[in-house]
């Protein structure tokens, strides 16, 4: 299996406030889901795989180049990395091609006519090639979502980093999104706050939290870890992390102590990850 | 370095910005007024001075829009790279390609240049006007470039140097505009100002700025256009190395080297502006229309 990304020792601070604790890391080819609560380092964590933020110490090493060495080994890392950033804020006036364009002239296309057919592909890729004349602004929310994480895709790279792709974006755009990254032969590394995006396209989920990595390995473990601890009840489980009413009238449970009438469910990675913070307030004294 | 050396990607660059530079709607705006500028001194130009003074014209239009069209061009090129997180290419490239884009207001400022030119010889000057006495034609063409064409490419450039360094959006309208006044008052057309002109010239060698008993008299005033205009070009330069200065990635210790070279050619080639030529102001013998027999 190829290594396409590696951190030792990582970690990154910002004045007093620590981003990410030293992290080891290892990212194989396939799709790897990042969970995390807002402000637990995964932008950090993608940004430092992307060679937009330098560590505080530790190597990064993507594609072989070692990017904490030298400008020109991040340069020839930067030619394998495709990275769509949490919030992209678009260049005025232009329109989705000329901003794929210009992107890919960034990126070193500089042959006019491959360029150009790799700024259709990725456009029909992503279902805007009807738009590929219109003016940035006039696009929806969803569409110019698209657009940013097709520049991410760009010249099929060996590391995909994205920031919560599919923000703003519709079931079925999300869906034709899953498709398009699972069909990618490199690394993807998907940061989200949506779990079943996590559930139906990652081969790995890594959970990370105050800038540690909580959690490691498959959905299936994952999910494993939430096993026995979901239930459907008919009264509400007082101690439980969380529980709702549902459309049946009963309530679902995600840990405590259920009731004689309670029924074990299958769990969900947001049950999971559910139980993971859970434990980990308690844990450390906090509300969850 | 492959991004500072890459040739293919900055050429590939530099077309892709001078495309945008051409499709800015204030540039078509500056250029189109330009336009009617330069047929009117083709056509019907200033009696006594010919075209001799519409290098106000294009400095203007198309080099103090120019301070925001180049601004608005950094900006949107710093979006694109930040919209695509890592790029191979780095903000060097980006700039050198940005400053090529100067070329796109450089040759509007020649075409007017050559207008002006043909309009001056088809139409010269009154006695009244300039040239008169020590000065020549060359002079004349000299002051039309200095005012005129650098111009042109100052500006952009200067709006570069605040893209790279103060990219906030208002601050390169603020400046254009600020110049305006700034520009008015530092002619050497009021007295007061006379003095700055001694350690800062500023655009005239020559005006209609009187005497006691002829207020509109034309004037000759001290310094060389020529020298001047290899001042505003270091200052170009200058102007190009300040923004490479910002790239986080450059190597410093050499920019700065480099930039230390170019600002002290500059500091020589304003000196030689100031003092060579004459050191007082010359009188034309013929006295303007306006004058009291």
């Amino acid at each position: 299996m190829t290594t396409n990304a590696r951190l030792v020792e990582v970690s990154k601070s910002y004045g007093r406030v620590v981003g990410l604790q030293p992290t080891d890391l290892t990212l194989d080819a396939g799709v790897v889901g990042l969970l995390g609560p807002n402000g637990a380092g995964k932008t950090t964590l993608l940004r430092l795989l992307a060679t937009v933020l330098p560590p505080s110490s530790g190597r990064i090493e993507v594609a072989g180049y070692e990017v904490t060495d030298s400008h020109a080994a991040r340069v020839e890392a930067r030619r394998r990395i495709g990275y769509l950033p949490q919030e992209v804020v678009f260049p005025r006036g232009m329109t989705a091609f000329g901003f794929l364009d210009y992107i890919a002239v960034l990126k070193e296309w500089t042959g006019t006519e491959t360029r150009h057919r790799e700024v259709h592909r990725l456009l029909e890729l992503v279902q805007l090639g009807d738009r590929a004349s219109m003016k940035i602004t006039k696009l929806s929310g969803g569409q110019r979502r698209r657009l940013a994480v097709s520049q991410a895709l760009m010249g099929t790279p060996d590391l995909v980093i994205l920031d919560e792709p599919t923000t703003g974006l519709d079931p079925e755009q999300r869906a034709s999104l899953r498709g398009i990254l699972s069909a990618l032969p490199g690394t993807v590394l998907l940061a989200t706050h949506q779990t079943e995006d996590v559930s139906a396209l990652c081969d790995r989920v890594l959970v990370i939290d105050s800038g540690v990595i909580h959690f490691d390995g498959t959905i299936a473990e994952l999910v494993g870890t939430a096993a026995g601890r979901v239930h459907v009840t008919t009264e509400p489980v007082p101690d439980a992390l969380t529980s709702w009413r549902t459309g049946t009238g009963q309530f679902r449970a995600v840990g405590g102590r259920p009731g004689a009438d309670a029924v074990p469910v299958e769990p969900t990675v947001e049950d999971a990850y559910l139980l993971l913070r859970g434990e980990r307030n308690e844990t450390e004294g906090m509300p969850s | 370095m492959s991004t500072v050396t890459d040739l293919p990607t900055l050429r590939t660059l530099a077309r892709k910005e001078i495309g945008n530079y051409l499709r800015s709607k204030l540039y078509w705006f500056g250029a189109g007024l330009l336009a009617i500028v330069s047929v009117v001194g083709l056509t019907a130009p200033d009696d006594r001075f010919s075209t001799v003074g519409d290098g106000i014209a294009p400095a203007a239009l198309i080099g103090l829009f120019g301070i925001v069209i180049m601004a608005s061009l950094t900006r949107n090129s710093d979006r694109a790279a930040e919209a695509a997180g890592a790029v191979s290419v780095g903000q060097r490239t980006r700039t050198l390609a940005l400053a090529c884009a100067a070329v796109v207001p450089f040759a509007t400022g020649l075409l007017w240049y050559v207008t002006a030119v043909i309009g001056y010889n088809l139409h010269p000057p009154a006695p009244s006007g300039v040239p008169f006495g020590s000065m020549n034609d060359m002079f004349v063409y000299a002051i039309m470039f200095q005012e005129g064409v650098t111009a042109c490419v100052g500006g952009p450039i200067l709006g570069l140097v605040i893209g790279r360094w103060l990219p906030q959006r208002w601050v390169a309208p603020v400046i254009a505009v600020a110049i305006v006044p700034i520009t008015m008052v530092m002619q050497p057309l009021f007295e007061w100002p006379e003095h700055w002109r001694q350690v800062w010239i500023w655009i005239h060698f020559y005006g209609a700025g009187g005497t006691e008993e002829d207020p509109d008299r034309a004037l000759r005033f001290t310094g060389s256009p020529y020298f001047y205009i290899l001042y505003l070009a270091a200052l170009c330069v200058l102007g190009v190395l300040i923004a490479l200065y910002r790239d986080p990635d450059a190597d410093r210790t050499g920019l700065r080297k480099t930039l230390a070279g170019v600002a002290a050619a500059a500091a020589v080639l304003c000196i030689l502006a100031m003092v060579v030529g004459p050191n007082e102001r010359q009188v034309n013998p013929v006295p303007s229309p306006t004058a009291e027999s």
